[in-house]
């Protein structure tokens, strides 16, 4: 859940959902609309370089060692095949896209190292809503995963 | 007639489930929420009835305090399981 006050000053609203916010939000209520500053393309990029890489890389690389998928970490294992295409998408473009959006995009703009058929197979996992248990091989990728949204984030600061 | 693919039936699922929360919200900060939405796949494409999460944002005055967030996650909660 995202909230804030209604300076933006406090709360948890990060940038790209803050984009989400101003551009095309279902209203459930409102009393008053209020349009915070739009996020630049710096602030989103520093954004992904700090937490949002780190986390991922984390469990990216926890991934890679597991000697198995527990029923559990299916959901997260999954996500973390399809973060660098979130990843890639939002750090180049400013934008926040679904899933299929950046893969497409990384087709057309592969960053240097990135695996896209590895995202291509994690996104049709994704929309078949399937156990993701058949793409645990794809852990070894994982690794040069992260290096090459590294190397993407840290050449373009 | 036509089946209603899973994944949209899901997504007017969360939608409802969302919008049943509106009131507790209302209740919880009365004159001080601003906004409810919903952002995320659920708004620009897709949600995935398993692998999305329901991203609801929530505007209010001076902000959330932790016990109004835990009372009103506690309700969704609850409805949710339902």
């Amino acid at each position: 859940m995202f909230w804030a006050d209604r300076h933006f000053v406090i709360g948890r609203f990060p940038p790209l959902d803050r984009i989400d916010y101003l551009d095309r939000p279902l209203v459930l209520l409102e009393r008053e609309r209020l349009r915070p500053a739009r996020p630049t393309l710096a602030e989103i990029r520093a954004y992904l370089r700090g937490a949002p890489f780190a986390n991922w890389a984390e469990r990216a690389r926890s991934f890679a060692a597991a000697a198995a998928l527990d029923a559990k970490d299916r959901k997260p294992y999954l996500r973390a095949l399809l973060y660098p295409a979130r990843l890639c998408y939002a750090y180049t473009t400013g934008r926040m896209g679904s899933n299929d959006d950046a893969v497409a995009f990384l087709h057309e703009r592969p960053p240097a190292g990135l695996d896209v058929a590895s995202l291509e197979q994690a996104l049709t996992c994704r929309r078949a809503a399937a156990d993701p248990d058949p793409l645990f091989a794809l852990r070894s990728v994982l690794p040069a995963q992260v290096e090459a949204c590294a190397a993407l984030i840290g050449s373009s600061q | 007639m036509t089946p209603i693919p899973p994944d949209q039936a899901a997504r007017r699922a969360a939608v409802e489930f969302a919008q049943s929360l509106v009131a507790n919200w209302q209740a919880a900060l009365g004159i001080e929420l601003l906004g409810v939405y919903l952002i995320g796949s659920l708004v620009h494409g897709g949600f995935s009835r398993r692998y999305s999460d329901v991203d609801m944002a929530v505007i209010a005055e001076a902000g959330l305090r932790a016990a109004t967030m835990e009372r009103v996650r506690g309700e969704a909660a609850a409805r949710s399981a339902e």
